[in-house]
């Protein structure tokens, strides 16, 4: 170390950790690019928009008053279709004052009872 | 006693040593593509605002009332001239800018109905939609209350409106 000035060694140290701290900083940037993967994924499997539709068509045949075949045929026009181009198995009872809808698309399973 | 001597190199080799076990670090893990396996991504994206839409469509004016899904499928006949507003509404809908010619979405929309003599499921495409070449799609669908005669002998069923969207 003969002739070298020592000076400002903490200085350099400084400016040493800063760059370290800056390469962290650029890791996490980088990480962030791949943050949306699994939550896309998980929104897609689940069939939020599929129940929330079920239950408002349900209500809405109660709204306009549907009773007896009427209901069962609207009942069984929503078991097959979804069977056919959801792949969900959908059950739907309705009476004077009880509701019971059954939804399953081998992910996920719901059941809701609503007494009217 | 320790030599106080070579502080400087010290410290140097070590903030090198670290230094270039983060930059082995980085570049390992910079390997993250974006690749064709990712556009789930863009696909929940597009089931949002592509079921978004169609509720919205669904959703009558005023309380009671009809909504528009169900008025443009019970003025469906054979020539099928009133799907067009349909799908004027729907591109309108998927738009970013309503009103603006809307970013390159395509669609295209087929009902599904079951058949009550023999249960089966039948289908009926809407005429003026885009036409469908194999590209990576997102399906989405809605229940949709209609009194069509063309949907079936029963006078009100419900019948299931599946609408394909497509980025280009």
């Amino acid at each position: 170390m003969e002739g070298m000035n020592d000076d400002g060694q903490w200085i350099i140290l400084m400016g040493f950790l800063v760059c370290i701290g800056l390469f962290f900083l650029a890791v996490v940037v980088n990480e962030s690019t791949i943050v949306g993967r699994t939550t896309a994924e998980s929104v897609l499997d689940f069939s939020k928009s599929d129940i929330q539709d079920i239950r408002g068509q349900v209500f809405e045949w109660k709204n306009l008053g549907m009773t007896g075949s009427e209901l069962a045929n609207s009942s069984t026009d929503l078991s097959r279709l979804a069977m056919y181009r959801q792949g969900a198995r959908i059950n739907i009872t309705a009476d004077l004052n009880k509701i019971t809808i059954h939804y399953n698309n081998g992910v996920t399973e719901y059941d809701e009872k609503i007494f009217l | 006693m320790v030599n106080e001597a070579g502080q400087l190199y010290t410290i140097e080799a070590i903030s090198a040593g670290i230094l270039m076990l983060v930059t082995a670090y980085l570049v390992l893990s910079t390997t993250n593509l974006y690749t064709p396996g990712d556009r789930h991504i863009n696909d929940m994206q597009l089931k949002q605002i592509g079921n978004d839409a169609l509720a919205m469509m669904d959703a009558p004016d005023t309380y009671g009332g009809t909504g528009n899904l169900s008025r443009y499928l019970n003025s469906i006949d054979e020539s099928e001239v009133s799907v067009a507003p349909l799908y004027a509404e729907l591109h309108n809908s998927l738009a970013k800018t309503p009103g603006v010619t809307p970013d390159n979405l395509k669609v295209n929309g087929t009902v599904y109905w079951r058949d009550p003599s023999d249960n089966s499921v039948m289908s009926r495409t809407l005429e003026g939609g885009d036409i469908y070449h194999r590209e990576n799609t997102v399906t989405v669908h809605r229940w949709v209350l209609t009194n069509n005669s063309a949907f079936g002998d029963n006078p009100t069923k419900t019948v299931l409106l599946e609408v394909r969207i497509w980025r280009v």
